[in-house]
């Protein structure tokens, strides 16, 4: 066999390439569905000032972000991995930073000096929302 | 006797090249901002090896590269994921050599099961913890896509050298 001649671009390398892709392509799509079911689909964070709500997100993000009410109140929140919590405030008690993590629909952190809550909704286990 | 020692001589040049490489690309790594996925320009000289010898020199200069590479530049804990995915890129490369494949159908088949093994060899050693089977799919795509691009470049790169230096004078006496 001519040695050369294995060195050039095939048919059944084009063939190889095609199935590569196609498989890589199926496993891609499963992947994303299978995220969607994984993810408790569309839980989202939302957080209340005074019953006024001052923040959407949903709960897949990355986020920090300081969440600010009446006299220089300010409550920093996080979310990441699924989860949300009050990473730091500068309220008397510190309660809301006390409870940590939530990441289950209709749980929720209160921050009362602030008159603040946060609050998981969405998602197929929210039973709070069928309630509401 | 004077054939084997040429032999050997040329194949610890390749080996030197190949680890060489490889300590390159660690230095300075090309991220495409997939975790694990590399250019893997070692396989480059591996695919010399293999076009310019045979299966029996390139897996020889496959695994004494991961040994070396383990010993220098990584832990030997690693030396399981990459000994396995050296081992079971260099047996499929064989196979896909001898059907209706070129140089670059071997190469890109070598680059993603050598991806693909290592992902599999970490699930096993280390578990499944911590990943979902969605990511694992995902990644799974990732790794064959990026592996099969890898593959065609190393594939051009490797029949451009084949092209130039000439197999008498490497394999010959
Ligand atoms: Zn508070």
């Amino acid at each position: 066999m001519n040695p050369t001649e294995e060195l050039k671009f095939k048919r059944a390398d084009g063939m190889l390439a095609a199935a590569l892709l196609l498989a890589a392509a199926v496993l891609f799509t499963l992947g994303g569905f299978l995220q969607q079911s994984e993810a408790g689909s569309d839980k989202r964070v939302r957080v209340y000032r005074d019953g006024e709500e001052v923040l959407d997100a949903a709960i897949t993000e990355e986020l920090n972000t300081p969440v600010f009410s009446e006299d220089d109140g300010e409550n920093i929140i996080s979310i990441r991995d699924g989860k949300v919590c009050v990473e730091s405030a500068n309220c008397p008690g510190q309660d809301c930073v006390k409870m940590g993590w939530i990441s289950q629909p209709g749980e929720e952190i209160i921050c009362l000096p602030h008159k603040l809550v946060i609050r998981i909704e969405g998602g197929e286990g929210d039973v709070d929302a069928l309630a509401r | 006797m004077h054939w084997q020692g040429k032999k050997m001589a040329r194949l610890s040049l390749l080996l030197a090249v190949a680890v060489l490489l490889g300590y390159v690309e660690a230095v300075i790594p090309v991220s495409v901002g997939v975790p694990g996925v590399k250019l893997g320009l070692a396989n480059c000289a591996l695919l010399f090896v293999l076009y310019a010898f045979g299966p029996a020199e390139a897996a020889l200069v496959s695994v004494l590269r991961t040994l070396i590479i383990a010993l220098l530049f990584t832990n030997l804990p690693m030396l399981i994921y990459s000994l396995s995915g050296a081992l079971m890129s260099i047996l499929l490369m064989s196979l896909i050599k001898r059907g209706p494949f070129s140089i670059y159908g071997v190469s890109a088949a070598g680059g993603m099961t050598h991806n693909l093994t290592q992902l599999l060899a970490a699930l096993i050693v280390a578990g499944l913890t911590g990943s979902t089977p969605s990511f694992l799919l995902t990644y799974a795509s990732l790794l064959i896509l990026c592996g099969m691009v890898a593959g065609f470049v190393n594939a051009f790169l490797a029949s451009v050298l084949l092209q130039r230096i000439s197999p008498e004078a490497l394999s010959g006496n």
